[in-house]
């Protein structure tokens, strides 16, 4: 991320991000909320928060007996040789992904750990795609517009949840930057305009199911973009 | 369950307990947990561990029954965990949280572990990544004090309603989505939202205040 952080910034309302603490959301989800949390420090001192909230009813709750061998196997697993897995943040990207000054620590994980390299299509002028993931209808992917773009008119049949990380772009009079994180359902057609400044905009996307264009061309050649 | 009084609220009448709701009194075992964790930490003290667990154990495998598991894998994971306090002590710090905060993040993330390793299993399409880094909140402890933010979380849970408090369990304890919060208690789901929202809409004010105090 190459500027700095505005005090005030576009995130979810607080009903998904109580879904996020308690281990709730699809993994494409997930990972915009990482990466957003990853970037924005006020949202991760929410999550944070948020974690304190369930500590709080897991140390209250009722709970479900165990059985009566328990304690003793879990006495026993004490002296097993240790799990080597790690609960630390993963280490660094060793790639050529760490140029990328824009993709947070939580993606750039997300692509190491999966052996995954950026495979950057053209879909359009101006405009790149590149697939992360597809999990049942939800596509993860990586889009990459130039200044000045408009991208075509379009709604959902699901959610669509894109996360800024370079760049920014207009939908009407609200702008969206660098570390925004902007939700459309699928009540919503909408037109996002790329600004203008120079840099291209560059956001992470996660979308339930295709997009619904209201271009009869854009359709027939959806296919062809893969999104 | 303990409901905080309000002085400028009117007569409450009897807290009406929504879809059965199973809270107890919320929270108090924070120092007692500390004092716990420090002898398996210093002493290596394997009573001290059989006391947290004896508590929270029965508490994860619940939680973990309440997102689908069954119950010997509830108990599996359950039991992974409480080794993993055992042999990560060292990295528990008191002065920035509680236990069970503690223990609720490694329990969320070592499902989420689980899950992920399960899905694996199902047919995927070609290319698809099958790991996700789940460590969202790193680094957000230098930025902000963990001991205080906790106390202004409990403070404000203290505050909340019986029906806010139901809704906020069903939603962190239970797992459960706006819709089947809406389905057992029989609110609309507008209501469930909002009883979800208002009350970390006030958290969220003080937290910030928190951290701007902090950074």
């Amino acid at each position: 991320m190459s500027r700095e952080m505005p005090a005030t910034f576009h995130t979810l309302e607080d009903d998904w991000l109580a879904a996020y603490a308690a281990g709730g959301l699809s993994r494409a989800k997930r990972l915009l909320i990482s990466c957003q949390a990853a970037v924005q420090p006020k949202l991760s001192a929410m999550l944070n928060g948020f974690d304190h909230i369930g500590g709080a009813f897991l140390e209250a709750a009722h709970g479900e007996s165990v059985s009566d061998g328990f304690m003793t196997r879990m006495m026993a697993g004490l002296d097993a040789p240790q799990d080597e897995r790690s609960d630390a943040a993963p280490s660094p990207a060793r790639d050529a992904d760490e140029r990328q000054a824009w993709m947070p620590a939580p993606l750039k994980s997300f692509l190491q750990e999966a052996g995954s390299t950026l495979d950057w299509r053209g879909v359009g002028p101006g405009v790149e795609c590149a697939s992360i993931s597809r999990d049942g209808d939800e596509l993860l992917y990586l889009l990459k517009a130039n200044g000045g773009i408009k991208i075509p008119e379009h709604s959902h049949r699901g959610e669509e949840w894109t996360l800024i990380l370079q760049g920014g772009y207009h939908v009407g009079e609200t702008g969206y930057g660098p570390g925004d994180l902007h939700r459309e359902d699928e009540t919503c057609a909408h037109q996002p305009i790329i600004d203008d400044d120079g840099a291209a905009c560059i956001s992470l996307v996660a979308v339930e199911g295709r997009l619904v264009f209201r271009d009869p061309l854009l359709k027939v050649l959806q296919p062809l973009f893969r999104i | 369950m303990r409901v905080a009084k309000e002085a400028s609220a009117p007569p409450r009448r009897r807290p009406r307990v929504l879809g059965g709701a199973r809270v107890s009194a919320l929270p108090g075992r924070g120092d007692e947990d500390a004092a716990l964790m420090t002898r398996v930490r210093v002493g290596r003290d394997r009573a001290a561990l059989g006391a947290i667990a004896e508590h929270y154990a029965p508490r994860l495998k619940a939680w973990l029954m309440n997102r689908g598991e069954e119950a010997h894998t509830a108990e599996d994971i359950a039991q992974d965990v409480m080794i993993a306090v055992w042999n990560k002590a060292a990295l528990f710090d008191p002065e920035r949280g509680s236990f069970s905060t503690w223990v609720f993040r490694m329990t969320r993330n070592r499902w989420i572990d689980h899950k992920r390793k399960h899905d694996r299993v199902q047919p995927t399409s070609p290319g698809v990544v099958a790991e996700m880094a789940d460590a969202p909140v790193a680094g957000a402890e230098a930025a902000f004090e963990q001991t205080e933010a906790a106390a202004a979380v409990r403070h404000e849970m203290a505050q909340l309603s019986a029906e806010q408090k139901h809704v906020l369990h069903l939603a962190f304890f239970e797992g459960l989505t706006h819709s089947e919060i809406a389905e057992r208690t029989g609110l609309a789901l507008g209501t469930v939202k909002s009883r979800i929202r208002a009350p970390l809409k006030k958290m969220r004010a003080r937290l910030e205040n928190f951290r701007e105090i902090a950074s």
